[in-house]
């Protein structure tokens, strides 16, 4: 839990994920199952935020441990949470 | 340690830079006739501390603050032309930076008038143009190591052959998403291995994990397969069928056939060969209906020629009022993100 993030990218769908997020990323979803774990390995993404509270799969969470990619969760909606992250000083993709 | 080999990479670039790499050229001059209150508002106006004197175009001296100074004490405004006296001291253009800085260890004076070789004055150098310039050069430096670090024309390259080719397998079974990305993973840690640039690693990377799921989501099964060369990096993803109706409508972004459950997982949002297209050099996509499916794409691995180029192409001019030469963080990203 030592990653720098480096900005934030937030999409459900996994191939805009692909496209857009870059190394150092934090990436705010609500998707859960382990596949998350390995988009976030291919991109070197600093970790995802599941958010609304989304039970995550007992196999993301082994897969997030092996491949050592943080999982944070969120009771707030995406859109707030972006918001927040936001007003803190974390940019967006397109930003920077 | 870290002090001292800088001062000596600083002692090395006072040969390697040149006196007319960093001197000023655009030089405000006075003629012996001009009179000192006429020089003091001209050194006053461009924040100067000296001039050099030009007698028809010869160089006849230098007139600084220090002599303002002591004529304001005298009270007598007088030309130019009677505080002079001093010999003049001057560099070559084409000498290495090392010259000027004895000289101004040797006569305590705060600037030189530059001159070529035929006499004439090119330029005026300081202490200041010095330190600006030496700290440009050791700027550039440091960019260009940082380049060399993230160069990676060296895929293979470590292996001594007349043709190096290596080849790598990877089976893909159908709705398998549990190992969705794995075949993507093996190839990126391979490419890392074996010395990619991180660019094309990821450029392959992303187009393959967007096979790879093809392969899984539409296809009863398939593999991947590498072909990694020096110069190239080719993934084919061929699958068993059924095959795509329509490969030109299967192009359109967004246009998707996964179904709904596979749509919730975020796959299938109809962009996965827009996204192979965008980070591939050349892609390929046939499909014979009932039969199979093959996507061959291919990956020209960075090598960063262009910045390397420009930073070469600046290297003679270290001076003030140039171009910046140095490609910030941004141009460089730029440049490499973008393959088309």
């Amino acid at each position: 839990m030592t990653n720098r993030i480096r900005g934030g990218y937030a999409s459900d769908l996994l191939s805009h994920v692909m496209a857009k997020a870059r190394a150092g990323d934090l990436w705010i979803t609500i998707q859960s199952h382990p596949g998350i774990v390995d988009i976030a390995a291919l991109l070197d993404l600093a970790g995802i935020l599941v958010t609304e509270d989304k039970q995550i799969d007992p196999a993301t969470l082994e897969k997030a441990e092996s491949e050592h990619v943080p999982i944070l969760t969120t009771a707030m909606t995406t859109f707030t949470t972006v918001g927040e992250l936001f007003r803190q000083g974390l940019p967006g993709v397109d930003q920077t | 340690m870290e002090e001292r080999r800088q001062l000596t990479r600083v002692e090395e670039l006072t040969y390697e830079v040149k006196i007319e790499q960093v001197m000023t050229a655009d030089v405000l001059t006075v003629t012996p006739d001009t009179m000192m209150s006429a020089a003091k508002e001209i050194m006053r106006k461009h924040r100067i501390s000296g001039m050099p004197v030009l007698e028809k175009r010869r160089l006849a001296g230098v007139v600084s603050t220090e002599d303002i100074i002591t004529t304001l004490e005298q009270g007598v405004d007088v030309a130019v032309r009677e505080k002079i006296g001093k010999p003049v001291i001057t560099c070559f253009a084409d000498e290495p930076l090392a010259q000027a800085i004895r000289r101004f260890d040797m006569y305590g004076y705060g600037r030189f008038p530059v001159v070529n070789r035929r006499g004439r004055l090119v330029g005026i150098i300081t202490r200041g143009d010095i330190i600006h310039g030496l700290l440009r050069a050791l700027e550039l430096d440091y960019h260009e190591e940082e380049i060399l670090k993230h160069e990676a024309s060296y895929l293979l390259e470590h292996v001594d052959s007349e043709h190096t080719r290596l080849f790598l397998y990877y089976g893909v079974k159908a709705r398998d998403f549990a190992h969705a990305g794995y075949a993507a993973k093996q190839i990126k840690r391979a490419l890392i291995r074996l010395g990619a640039h991180p660019q094309s690693v990821r450029r392959v990377t992303i187009a393959a994990f967007e096979a790879e799921t093809n392969i899984i989501i539409h296809s009863n099964g398939g593999r991947i397969t590498v072909l990694i060369q020096p110069d190239a990096i080719r993934v084919m993803a061929t699958d068993t069928g059924p095959g795509i109706p329509d490969v030109e409508m299967a192009m359109k972004p967004g246009f998707s056939t996964a179904p709904d459950w596979v749509r919730e997982m975020g796959f299938g949002s109809g962009m996965g060969l827009t996204n192979i297209r965008r980070c591939a050099s050349t892609m390929r996509l046939e499909s014979i209906p009932g039969r199979k499916t093959c996507l061959e794409y291919t990956v020209i691995p960075e090598k960063s020629i262009a910045l390397r180029e420009q930073l070469k192409g600046g290297q003679n001019d270290f001076t003030r009022n140039s171009r910046p030469i140095i490609a910030d963080g941004k141009n460089r990203a730029a440049q490499i993100d973008e393959p088309d």
